[in-house]
């Protein structure tokens, strides 16, 4: 494939600042992705949009309201780090370690997060609006009033997950793992909980209205009447426990 | 490119970082050996290769990004933030 050059020929004096920078960083002591950036003057918090972040390790980074927009994170290490009111819009977070992040009001919109560990991470008021979350691993994850909608959770683990009050219409949660998950208030309408484990979840004020739940598992489950129950069933739910 | 320096003096870092090698690929030949010279040297079975770590390889790739977007007409160098969409 022909390359494309660039226009402007730039001067030595140019290029040697470009080499200065280089080697700052391959001579630096420190791994520090913050640290490296300071050194060559980076601000993490708006300069990495669209950067090859790929495999980075990066736990505990300070990211608050970073534009980290397209930005490549596949396999990326950031557990515990704070990411509050960062926008990750379209970002690939493929297989990254989010464990423990602080991921208050996030914006996820349409962001890529297959296989991603977000175990015991804070996502309140996150919006995760089409974003993929197959195979994600979201347990005692905090996503409570999150956005949801049209998300795609196939295979996630939600196991104890909070999702009070999370607007989840026409997301897809078949297989997922919502054993004990909080889903009060939450609402669940046209969700595809197909072949989904829902043992033990609260479902008080739970909207299902539309919800496929062919051979989804219930059981032990806090407010749910009887009526709705045999709705349910009527609806190819199946109740063990 | 085949016949560009990246792809005929590979070190060894860059063996395994395509999108590294792809982002010198936009520089002049000699830009390019220039840099190589400066962030690793061929691998050979008697040279020991030198090591960058993961995160200093990514930010080697940022900053000739943004050093080849300053050096770019707008037009080429707004497509940065479409290449890993």
């Amino acid at each position: 494939m022909e390359s494309k050059k660039i226009a402007n020929t730039p001067n030595e004096k140019s290029l040697q600042r470009l080499l200065n920078l280089i080697q700052t960083i391959v001579e630096s002591d420190t791994d520090d992705l913050s640290e490296l950036a300071k050194k060559v003057r980076l601000n993490p918090l708006k300069d990495f949009a669209g950067a090859n972040l790929s495999s980075v390790v990066w736990p505990g980074a300070d990211l608050s309201g970073a534009n980290l927009v397209k930005t490549n994170l596949i396999a990326a290490d950031l557990t515990e780090a704070v990411l509050s009111g960062a926008d990750l819009s379209s970002a690939n977070l493929n297989t990254a370690q989010l464990s423990h992040a602080i991921l208050i009001s996030v914006n996820f919109t349409s962001a890529k997060l297959l296989g991603t560990s977000l175990k015991s991470a804070n996502l309140l008021g996150a919006n995760l609006n089409t974003a993929d979350l197959s195979d994600a691993d979201l347990s005692d994850a905090n996503l409570s009033n999150t956005d949801l909608k049209r998300a795609n959770l196939s295979r996630a683990n939600l196991r104890g997950a909070n999702l009070s009050g999370a607007q989840m219409h026409h997301a897809n949660l078949r297989h997922a793992n919502l054993d004990k998950a909080n889903l009060y208030a939450a609402n669940l309408y046209g969700v595809d909980l197909s072949y989904a484990d829902l043992r033990g979840a609260n479902l008080k004020d739970t909207e299902l209205g539309a919800a496929i739940v062919v051979n989804t598992l219930f059981g032990n489950n806090q407010g749910l009447s009887e009526g709705m129950m045999a709705d349910l069933k009527r609806r190819k739910a199946i109740f063990k426990g | 490119m085949l016949h560009n320096a990246a792809s005929v003096i590979r070190p060894t870092f860059l063996e395994t970082d395509d999108s590294l090698l792809k982002t010198l690929e936009v520089l002049p030949e000699d830009f390019q050996q220039k840099i190589i010279s400066v962030v690793g040297s061929p691998h050979t079975d008697e040279q020991k290769p030198r090591v960058l770590s993961r995160n200093k390889r990514a930010m080697i790739e940022k900053i000739i990004t943004l050093w080849v977007k300053e050096h770019t007409p707008k037009s080429y160098g707004e497509q940065e933030n479409r290449e890993y969409a």
